[in-house]
């Protein structure tokens, strides 16, 4: 039980840490919220994953799964938001052209 | 002008979480007393989720909301606070004192645990509404005022 743990704990860490570098190093706005929405979601996810694994069947236990199902329906739908009021305010998705 | 937010997502989403906020802020609102918590915090939720009812645009569940009655509600929470706290000084206790109240319980322990819950719904309804009341009028009043009723 505490190997798995470790190990969903783990793949969390790996993942938050990937979301991270994409939300630096991607060029616009739309790919790094892609970057969130999608691979932080699954970190966040996975981490709460483990830290139930942590503590069994108890209360402790119920209040991570609201709180993941919160996190699972949540975040996809602000990132969702964000890119439709950023498209819609004009911003010009990025297209790969030599700058002169 | 209240209009439905285009993207269905947001509207179901919106729609399925809004009970669950307002259902935790209560969950605060109660364990004021042994917990972080309490009526400041529950009424930041509660006014959360009115404000995030607001800019879904929902119609039929805003549709009895307007700045009179919000600010009426503020005004009637405050009095709750302050008046539970002024029941006190008629049976010979000091202002706030909730433990000289005796309709609140039969020894001073639990006249102060509902006293303080009472004067923290009042805080409650002062917090949420104040939120509301403030969106309502920048967000929203101007348009309203020109055509819609408000």
């Amino acid at each position: 039980m505490t190997l798995l743990s470790i190990l969903f704990i783990l793949a969390g860490l790996f993942f938050a840490f990937v979301a991270g570098i994409g939300a630096i190093r991607l060029p616009d706005f739309y790919c790094r919220s892609h970057a969130i929405g999608v691979v932080d979601t699954l970190g966040t996810l996975v981490l709460i994953l483990g830290v139930m694994f942590q503590f069994g069947i108890s209360i402790i236990t119920a209040k991570l799964a609201f709180i993941l199902i919160f996190i699972y329906l949540a975040n996809p739908t602000i990132t969702h938001v964000l890119m439709r009021a950023a498209l819609r305010s004009g911003l010009e998705p990025w297209t790969k052209k030599v700058r002169s | 002008m209240r209009r439905r937010h285009d993207s269905i997502i947001v509207q179901k989403i919106s729609k399925l979480l809004i009970p669950f906020i307002q259902l935790f802020a209560l969950y605060v609102f109660f364990h004021g007393h042994h917990s972080p918590g309490g009526g400041f915090q529950a009424g930041v939720l509660i006014g959360a989720s009115f404000i995030l009812m607001f800019l879904v645009g929902m119609k039929k569940e805003t549709q009895h909301f307007s700045v009179r009655r919000e600010f009426l509600i503020a005004v009637l929470g405050l009095g709750i606070f302050l008046g539970i706290g002024a029941v006190s000084l008629f049976f010979g206790g000091e202002l706030f004192d909730y433990s000289k109240i005796p309709f609140l319980g039969e020894v001073a322990p639990y006249r102060r645990y509902f006293g303080i819950l009472i004067a923290e719904g009042g805080v409650l309804l002062v917090v949420s509404m104040t939120l509301v009341v403030i969106t309502h009028v920048l967000a929203f009043l101007p348009v309203d005022r020109e055509g819609e009723t408000c």
